[in-house]
């Protein structure tokens, strides 16, 4: 019982009645889960406001992480596809409108509605091909494009996951770049083995100050500063442009940085992406030890927003 | 399910063009009373296609929603109070949700909608195969898989 659930069953057969007893019974998973969106949430760094905002869960389960963004003020929208787990939602009376649906079917929502996405342990099941007519890589970009465009611009999603390797972290990046998401990986306690957590951090739209990758836990022994999340949320404003927001939050651009600064961004970013990408060939080796390195900017090549992480194994290790 | 939510879903249908709104089919709703929230209200509104939530609201039977809204409203009490009990009190129980383009149903169970979609009508699945729709870098199932991080285990 100690490999992973991914390669035992597809999901909506590993979460049957029984294993979607112990999200009601065991105080562990109960635990994690509330451990990890509590963090997922933290890392949406949604605007301050007192205003409550309509997120999803995606593949929200038995609504224990559903219940953390409840407990926070916020509504939501859960999908998952095991109808075990829903049911234990449904019995727990969650406060989110729970679907039964396959996000590798893509989400059927209308754009630039939603506030904010999470999801915890989930998305790597897409990278599992469960029937004969599955495509990893097509559910992937089905899923992530649907996302993207039900998000509202400058939203943020959070995925907490558990890649199985590097080409699946990779895959899964990627597959979330070419969607249009900017962002990066956050790892908490990366020295940890017990408790190293992974954060998938995408912002909508092209990259930005706003989608500056926020710090890890317990890196350099430091915990995520305060300072860090302020910052982040005064830039948050930067990123918007005319799609359907309130009023209130398209003023408060403390930097003055206004729409044409976001087009310019915009226009050069498919050109440095290229660039970037041709000259950091990343090499991996699967038999030595992971380390993460965290490309704030690009200094190859002077240009300034280049947030992908790059995960990869040093041969020196 | 409520009314907000139905407010959000469109049908994803490949070849659907507008799935928005989707129909429905109640056969049982229920209401189930929460605090009221201007300041949501007020956020919710601009995004809320208002002639599907009157729609909406009339068929699971509440009929007290204006034709037309706007911002200015949502300064009045008695507006935001049925704005409120239409999109957040209002649960579709039983019942489906239809496609308005291919009228093909979406059955809602014990408040559920089942939005899964059958293979022949994914949008993404065929046609689409470079390099021999092959997944070379994600793990088969039969794989054995070597770089073994005990700590990486799913929760
Ligand atoms: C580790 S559990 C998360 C549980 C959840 N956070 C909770 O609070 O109960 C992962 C969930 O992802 C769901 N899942 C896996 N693949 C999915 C898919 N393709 N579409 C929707 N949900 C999926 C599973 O059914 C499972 O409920």
């Amino acid at each position: 019982m100690s490999s992973r659930p991914e390669l035992q069953a597809p999901p909506e057969i590993f979460y049957d009645d029984t294993e979607a007893r112990k999200y009601t019974s065991s105080s562990r998973i109960i635990e994690i889960q509330s451990i990890l969106s509590e963090r997922a949430l933290e890392l949406l760094a949604l605007t301050d406001d007192g205003v409550p905002k309509l997120l999803l869960d995606i593949g929200c389960g038995s609504g224990l992480s559903g219940e953390t963004l409840s407990e926070n003020g916020h509504h939501w929208i859960g999908l998952d596809i095991s109808q075990s787990m829903l049911n234990v939602a449904v019995e727990r009376e969650v406060e989110g409108d729970l679907l039964l649906g396959d996000m590798g079917q893509g989400l059927g929502l209308r754009h630039h509605v939603i506030d904010g996405a999470i999801s915890i342990s989930a998305v790597q099941w897409l990278c599992n091909a469960d029937k004969s007519s599955h495509n990893p890589r097509l559910r992937l970009k089905a899923f992530f494009g649907s996302l993207y465009r039900c998000l509202a611009t400058g939203a943020r999603a959070v995925f907490q996951l558990y890649p199985e390797n590097i080409h699946q972290r990779e895959l899964i990046l990627t597959s979330a770049m070419r969607a249009g998401f900017s962002g990066g990986v956050v790892v908490d306690y990366p020295h940890s083995t017990k408790s190293r957590k992974e954060y998938l951090v995408l912002t909508c739209g092209p990259p930005s100050i706003s989608t500056s990758v926020p710090k890890g836990k317990g890196e350099d022994g430091e915990s995520c500063s305060d300072d860090d999340s302020s910052e982040d949320e005064e830039n948050q404003t930067v990123c918007i442009s005319d799609r359907h927001r309130p009023r209130k939050r398209q003023k408060i651009s403390k930097r003055g940085k206004g729409r044409e600064w976001v087009l310019k961004e915009e226009g050069t970013y498919e050109k440095q992406r290229k660039c970037c990408a041709s000259r950091h060939k990343i090499h991996s080796s699967e038999t030595k030890a992971p380390l993460l390195i965290i490309i704030w900017h690009c200094s190859w090549c002077s240009h300034i927003p280049f947030y992908i992480s790059c995960l990869w194994r040093m041969a020196c290790c | 399910m409520r009314l907000i939510t139905h407010n959000m879903l469109s049908s994803n249908i490949k070849g659907v063009t507008n799935g928005f709104p989707l129909r429905i089919e109640a056969e049982k709703v229920v209401e189930k009373p929460v605090e009221i929230d201007p300041k949501f209200l007020k956020n919710m509104f601009v995004k809320i296609d208002w002639k599907a939530l009157v729609d909406a609201s009339r068929i699971m039977g509440y009929a007290d929603l204006p034709d037309e809204a706007n911002p200015s409203m949502l300064e009045l009490d008695e507006f935001l109070q049925k704005f409120h009990h239409a999109l957040l009190e209002l649960h579709l129980e039983e019942g489906a949700l239809v496609c308005p383009q291919t009228d093909r149903r979406f059955p809602v169970i014990k408040g559920i909608p089942n939005m899964l979609l059958h293979e022949d009508e994914l949008f993404l699945q065929r046609g689409v195969s470079h390099g021999g729709g092959g997944t070379p870098k994600t793990q088969s199932r039969t794989f054995k898989y070597l770089d073994l991080n005990t700590s990486l285990s799913c929760a």
